[in-house]
């Protein structure tokens, strides 16, 4: 059974005019595979243009992921993000997916790129993004503008 | 499919974001209701988890303009 995620509304005020816009943010659990107990929720945007997952360093260092200690081939340039640069370093993180409805969550595990440092401030959220690597090749996904996204696990 | 109606209402965080430029947000799972905030994650889940909330939601905070144009 899919699971059913709410839109997000946010108002800024571009020219001095109010706009609302839905944002598809959909809050998920990682754990590192060492620890499955310690479990942190970024709300992340969906974002199917992404080819990776990126999520900020201050999710590893509560998941006692220390990123120093990255191995060379570990670190990796991402660009293209709010048409800036950041540099990642892959870690496998354990995922949870879970709309709180009591349907069973979706467990599974893959790579993500957490950040040195925080997002470019050009990117659209500066949490989590979620792309193919991390979320989409993992799972299906229908968006359901405005009303809902439905995820289910991947056949 | 079956229609899916319970998950239909937007969860509006403009009020929380309007107030909030910096920082990290501690928000119940449900993200409809904000709990703590810090100057890091650290310290917004250790606020949220002495007030009873063990599994709060985490948002960076931001200024509007950097989070939403050019999406």
């Amino acid at each position: 059974m899919a699971l059913s995620f709410p839109y997000y509304k946010v108002t800024d005020f571009p020219r001095h005019q109010k706009r609302e816009r839905l944002l598809p943010w959909l809050r998920f659990g990682i754990f590192s595979p060492r620890d499955e107990e310690t479990v942190v929720y970024p709300l992340g945007l969906v974002d199917s243009g992404s080819d990776i997952t990126i999520i900020d360093h201050e999710f590893a260092e509560e998941l006692g992921i220390d990123l120093k200690k990255a191995r060379k081939d570990q670190k990796r340039n991402v660009v293209g993000v709010g048409g800036g640069k950041i540099e990642i370093c892959l870690y496998d993180v354990g995922f949870i997916v879970d709309d709180g409805s009591g349907t069973k969550p979706i467990k599974y595990t893959d790579l993500v790129g957490f950040s040195y440092t925080g997002f470019p401030p050009s990117m659209p959220q500066q949490t989590a993004i979620l792309g193919t690597i991390g979320f989409f090749r993992k799972l299906k996904v229908t968006f359901n503008f405005p009303k809902y996204i439905l995820v289910e696990p991947l056949q | 499919m079956k229609e899916m109606v319970n998950k239909t209402t937007p969860v509006d965080l403009s009020k929380v974001l309007s107030q909030h430029k910096s920082g990290w947000l501690a928000l119940s799972p449900d993200n409809r209701t904000l709990v703590a905030v810090g100057k890091t994650l650290k310290i917004a889940l250790e606020r949220a988890r002495k007030l009873g909330v063990k599994n709060p939601s985490l948002l960076k905070a931001a200024p509007y303009q950097n989070l939403f144009v050019g999406q």
